[in-house]
């Protein structure tokens, strides 16, 4: 009895396990039909490879060319992606450290600075420490003169892995007034209470 | 294997296009009835590789997906362009080929192009499993495992496109059991 035409395709494919392909092996060689039907859809496979429509080589090669011009735009590309996904305020901003402790400082310094000016009583202005921080300068050998304004600290900060921790404790019982633009400057430079400027602000530092 | 359980990076995607751009772009070239289709088509499908940045684990997958995506798009492009009628403008133009007398081309051009019809005109399911058969050598289980059937499904597929194929030719009336 022949085999279904299924299992003769099949094992064209060479898709059918043993022992049945080696069954259907010996039933081939002895009836012509089913011989002819394997030939059959042989034939058929092989017109249809034969049947060169393309080059394949080339085809590869440029392939292969547009792949690598993809490859190497690739990172730029997700990079803009990113980008242009990200909404206007959905952008971080980072800033180094120290400059980020900086301007915390600063804005410290200054809020603090406005809000005791503008409690200041104008008649008699009394220096008084407001503000300790525990900012310590760099050794000597390190820096040659230590910083003593804001911009000097801004850069001596910049240049160095500095944390600097500030407190402001403001004096109970004071009443401020408000006058000028606050100035940071070293105790030990401040001008003595009875000569300050209204608008001086000395900021206590801690030498070691 | 990827060399990392990531995405595949750029090394992994050019190792990935040696192993299987070959077969990709027959396979689509046949099933688009066109080389520059295929070569967008399979271009476009490794663009989505990267761009998706799927964490493929091992080469095999990322070649199965390639597969699928690559038929899919080629299935797509021959049903957007009108397959048959271009098919007939090849055939009339008759195709050159450097091997061969000007007779054989003929006689040889015209069976081919007969076939390439009878396969074009085959529903989708078949031609896949015929394709990847005749022009990609996969295995009936690596069949299975790109269009998502099981391997009975694919051996039944293979054999009815066959049969379908020898319908359209004439030719199933000489091998009756």
């Amino acid at each position: 009895m022949c085999p279904d035409r299924d299992l003769v395709s099949a094992y064209v494919d060479g898709e059918v396990p043993s022992p049945w392909r080696e069954r259907i092996e010996e039933h081939l060689g002895s009836c012509a039909n089913c011989a002819a039907l394997a030939d059959g859809y042989r034939e058929l496979g092989e017109k249809l490879r034969a049947d060169a429509l393309y080059d394949e080589a080339a085809m590869l090669e440029r392939g292969r060319a547009r792949l690598e011009a993809m490859l190497g735009a690739a990172p730029s590309q997700a990079f803009l992606r990113r980008r242009s996904s990200a909404g206007t305020w959905e952008r971080r901003v980072s800033l180094p450290l120290p400059l980020a402790a900086a301007a915390a400082v600063l804005v410290i310094l200054l809020g603090g600075a406005t809000t005791l000016l503008a409690l200041r009583p104008s008649k008699t202005p009394t220096i008084q420490t407001v503000a300790s921080s525990d900012y310590v300068p760099l050794p000597a050998a390190q820096t040659k003169s230590q910083p003593t304004n804001m911009d000097e600290l801004l850069r001596y900060l910049g240049q160095s892995d500095a944390q600097v921790t500030l407190t402001i404790k403001l004096p109970s019982g004071t009443t401020f007034g408000s006058a000028g633009n606050p100035v940071i400057m070293r105790s030990s430079q401040a001008p003595r209470a009875s000569q300050a400027p209204q608008n001086v602000m000395p900021v206590g530092g801690r030498t070691p | 294997m990827f060399s990392s359980s990531g995405p595949p990076g750029p090394e992994d995607i050019r190792r990935l296009y040696d192993a299987v751009a070959p077969l990709l772009l027959r396979i689509a070239a046949r099933i688009a009835g066109s080389s520059e289709a295929a070569e967008d088509i399979v271009h476009d499908s490794f663009a989505r590789l990267v761009e998706k940045q799927i964490p493929f684990p091992t080469m095999d997958d990322a070649k199965f997906w390639l597969i699928r995506v690559v038929k899919n798009g080629a299935l797509n492009y021959a049903k957007r362009k009108g397959r048959e009628a271009r098919a007939y403008e090849r055939w009339w133009r008759g195709e050159k080929d450097s091997s061969g007398g000007a007779d054989e081309v003929v006689l040889r051009e015209e069976s081919a192009a007969e076939l390439r019809q009878g396969l074009e005109a085959l529903p989708e399911s078949l031609k896949a499993v015929l394709i990847l058969k005749e022009y990609g050598g996969l295995s009936y289980k690596e069949i299975g495992k790109a269009l998502g059937i099981s391997e009975g499904n694919v051996k039944v597929r293979a054999f009815r496109a066959r049969e379908a194929l020898y319908a359209k030719l004439g030719e199933g009336s000489k091998h009756v059991s």
